[in-house]
């Protein structure tokens, strides 16, 4: 099992949910730019409702409620919306649509992106935007979430053919040029991102476009274009939640920079009016800038699943960590770093090896050439006793493609469970050495392949165990992980009762 | 007292008119109106309805009455002067204007009562479409093919109807479907009453641009474009039961509803296009299995939510006709006929 460390260079990337959701959210609200349309029409109101009243017929109630949900005004025409949904009206979904509006019942479906039965939900929500699409071809936002969806099953290259028709339409909308960064980030293609956010000339004048273009900026190993114009955005009067992102973003440069009192007061503007992306960057630069906290109220807001998996992995929660991470995951299934995290929590600290491999399996969808976590994976069934599984698993990993130095210590150690598993001890501890060895300027890798050695040896009550254990403790004591020490001492009470069934 | 434009039952008009009845379009509470319906009859049998305006309007405390009165005279003076064009011009599909006059009702300027009178209609489509046994999916079509024609007839003539909705829809029995109600009309090059208003129609049936206030300096597309899109409105009214623009907001979420929207239309528009495709969603559900495909076209065409790339795509190369309706006239021509000879399936 791959440890997962905290991203060392976090930056505010865009988020990248369903539009509906982003909707709810207010990430898709206008900068202001002039009053709301002033809607009133008596005349033609009072004329409908009085035909109505003198016609209660079908065409005239969805005539009336028609008019009534554009100029939403509901006052007079319960009757009307009561009798469109009546049973022996039969009135078409479209009506029934206006009449619902009417008495404020909703009928928007949120996504239903959970985790469970993912496959089968995702074949239906592809299925069903592949519908919406051929009924109106020329719809920016469905593009974009069929975009997520592709990109949800790792099928990245419909998933960019749509992302292209979505920027083609709306070349200029916040929305669609943060999902397309996202999915090029996601793609290690900064540079693409940061093209298409430059390409628009809303990116100057826009905050959360600017945030985004930040945050690509740095993953190119770039410096943002427009610092001017983040400054001079941010020192506007322009609603505090457009700003919070672009404020984080700067907070986070100003941190690169060195430049903490800097950071603090544009982290402090940010947490005016944060997304759960603003809260989780700060909780993310409390290390750096300590005298920065997050105050309780800020656990109240919406999808603050990062933030809160990171805060319980810290204090040592590990079943609300656990439990963050899903909803993590599952706010954002295609990124890998809520996978790692889950499969490695719920693995390791709660030996729940069945959620391990199944939150290994929803991250693989979306990340097919993530080899740390098709480790984990292989990690997971074998620690669950399903080693068949296991070795075919772990025969698709592609070690070449581990390029992190933690990656590897975790693929060899993985390859030394398997010949545990199976019976060949010598050369499951041969791989174990190997990985003790290449880690030891890794401290926290190299306490866990000591642990999970110490483990195996202990699960093959070898003679190798007490010794085994004995040098993951020494290991440990420097170290001082919560984590490693939770594991040690469930591997000590294993030890113990397996020697007393011995007895 | 009710206002003049209401105190003409009974009255004897010019041309042996005289009015027998008056029709009730909103609530008498308001007290609000200051135009109004009736039936007016001839001693030859032949009816006719009556609009009524009167000049009480610019009296109001508070109203600049010089600058009212010009304006109520110039809206009165140019719906008069369409019509009679229309009348001119034998438009088969448009409401026939058959008389004007004006009448006393009261001492002074506002009690006079300025009238146009026209032929008499049986009724508008929704009273058609209540008596279900008249309607199937021919009768619909016959009916969006003759309210096409009757707005090409106007094109023809630079006239941009601007207000079509159900109830200016209306229906002549033996004589089929015309249009009526020119009080919103815009003609191309010369100043109309409405030019200045952000919205010329009843608001409640705009399409969603001007909603947002975007107004094209393009007369075809701000005028003629709107035409189009209540043409398609028409079409889901008459086979979902919905006007477009009420089922598209019905399917925006309330922030992005143009009385609280703050960005311009272009911001928008990503969200209205989304409500769109739901909406059509919805529609596509009502309509035959025989008629889905080309009436869902025809709607995804003509209600468009972008005005540059509303119409035909056939038509959006041509500079001076872009927003054409010619196609649809014939498209539903031809749709009603085979449903008419029984050719498509037209049950749901």
């Amino acid at each position: 099992m791959s440890t997962f460390n905290d991203n060392p260079n976090r930056r505010v990337i865009p988020r990248w949910r369903n539009s509906l959701i982003a909707l709810e959210l207010g990430e898709l609200q206008p900068l202001p730019v002039r009053e709301p349309t002033t809607f009133t029409d008596e005349e033609t109101f009072d004329e409908r409702l009085t035909e109505w009243q003198a016609n209660p017929t079908l065409p005239y109630a969805s005539d009336l409620l028609s008019v009534a949900v554009v100029l939403n005004r509901f006052d007079a025409v319960r009757d009307a919306a009561e009798f469109v949904l009546s049973p022996s009206v039969d009135a078409p979904l479209a009506a029934r649509r206006l009449a619902n509006r009417a008495l404020s019942i909703s009928e928007e479906e949120a996504p239903d992106d959970s985790v469970a039965g993912h496959e089968q939900r995702l074949r239906a929500a592809l299925a069903r935007a592949r519908a919406r699409l051929r009924l109106y071809p020329r719809d920016p936002l469905v593009l974009v979430d069929q975009s997520r969806l592709y990109a949800l099953a790792g099928r990245l290259d419909k998933a960019q053919d749509a992302m292209r028709r979505a920027v083609a339409l709306a070349p200029d909308d916040r929305f669609v040029l943060r999902s397309a960064a996202r999915l090029n980030l996601h793609q290690h293609n900064p540079n693409e991102a940061l093209r298409l956010l430059r390409g628009s000339t809303r990116t100057r004048v826009d905050p959360w476009l600017l945030a985004a273009e930040v945050a690509a900026a740095s993953v190119a190993g770039k410096s943002t274009r427009y610092v001017r114009e983040g400054r001079r955005i941010l020192a506007s009067d322009l609603d505090p939640w457009h700003l919070n992102e672009l404020a984080s973003a700067f907070g986070t440069l100003e941190i690169q920079d060195g430049t903490k009192s800097h950071a603090r007061r544009l982290f402090t503007q940010a947490l005016r009016a944060p997304t759960d992306n603003t809260i989780a960057q700060v909780q993310w630069a409390e290390r750096y800038v300590p005298s920065l906290t997050l105050s309780a109220d800020m656990w109240k807001r919406p999808r603050v699943y990062e933030a809160r998996a990171w805060d319980k992995y810290a204090s040592g929660h590990w079943r609300e960590a656990f439990a963050a991470s899903e909803e993590w995951l599952k706010d954002e299934l295609f990124a890998s770093r809520p996978a790692l995290m889950g499969t490695f929590v719920s693995a390791v600290l709660l030996e729940d090896f069945e959620a391990s491999a199944r939150i290994a399996r929803i991250g693989l969808h979306a990340n097919p050439d993530e080899q740390v976590l098709r480790n984990n994976l292989v990690f997971a069934l074998a620690s669950a006793g399903r080693i068949d599984e296991a070795e075919k698993e772990a025969s698709t990993v592609r070690a070449s493609h581990l390029t992190e130095i933690g990656g590897q210590i975790a693929w060899t150690a993985t390859r030394g469970l398997l010949a545990f598993r199976r019976g060949r001890f010598d050369e499951g501890r041969s791989l174990y050495m190997q990985a003790l060895d290449g880690s030891k300027a890794y401290t926290q890798n190299h306490a866990f392949a000591a642990a999970f050695l110490a483990r195996e040896e202990i699960i093959a009550r070898t003679p190798e165990a007490s010794g085994a254990l004995q040098r993951a403790e020494n290991n440990a004591k420097t170290l001082g992980s919560m984590a490693v020490g939770d594991l040690l001492e469930r591997l000590r009470r294993l030890a113990a009762t397996l020697d007393a069934l011995r007895v | 007292m009710p206002r003049p434009a209401r105190r003409l039952l009974g009255l004897d008009l010019d041309d042996g008119w005289k009015v027998v009845s008056e029709v009730i379009r909103g609530p008498e509470a308001t007290g609000g109106r200051f135009s109004a319906g009736y039936i007016v009859e001839r001693a030859s049998g032949e009816r006719g309805f009556l609009k009524a305006l009167d000049y009480s309007r610019a009296t109001l405390p508070g109203v600049d009455t010089p600058a009212e009165l010009q304006r109520l005279t110039t809206e009165y003076l140019f719906e008069r002067d369409i019509v009679s064009a229309c009348v001119g011009k034998s438009f088969s599909r448009v409401v026939r204007g058959i008389g004007y006059g004006k009448v006393t009702v009261a001492p002074g300027l506002d009690g006079q009562v300025e009238y146009l009178i026209f032929e008499l209609a049986a009724g508008d489509i929704r009273k058609q479409m209540s008596q279900a046994r008249r309607v199937d999916a021919a009768w619909r079509l016959r009916v969006l093919h003759q309210v096409a024609t009757g707005l090409f007839q106007l094109h023809t003539a630079q006239v941009a109807h601007q207000d079509l909705k159900p109830s200016n829809v209306l229906d002549f029995d033996s004589e089929g479907i015309k249009i009526g109600d020119l009080g919103r009309a815009a003609k191309l090059r010369e100043n109309s009453p409405h030019d200045g208003y952000q919205i010329a129609g009843a608001r409640a049936y705009a399409p969603p641009e001007l909603l947002y206030g975007e107004l094209s300096a393009d007369w075809q597309c701000r005028r003629i474009g709107c035409d189009l899109y209540h043409l398609g409105s028409l079409a889901v009214f008459l086979f979902a039961s919905a006007n477009m623009t009420g089922l598209l907001l019905a399917e925006l979420s309330l922030a992005a509803h143009p009385s609280q929207w703050r960005g311009t239309y272009r911001d928008v528009l990503p969200q209205v296009q989304k409500a769109f495709g739901q909406a059509l969603g919805k529609i596509s559900v009502a309509l035959p299995d025989g008629l889905r495909e080309e009436v869902l076209t025809v709607v995804r065409q003509l209600c468009e939510p972008d005005p540059l790339l509303r119409g035909h795509p056939r038509d959006r190369r041509s500079i001076n006709n872009r927003y054409t309706c010619e196609r649809y006239v014939g498209v539903f021509n031809r749709l009603a006929s085979e449903a008419e000879l029984g050719k498509v399936l037209t049950t749901i």
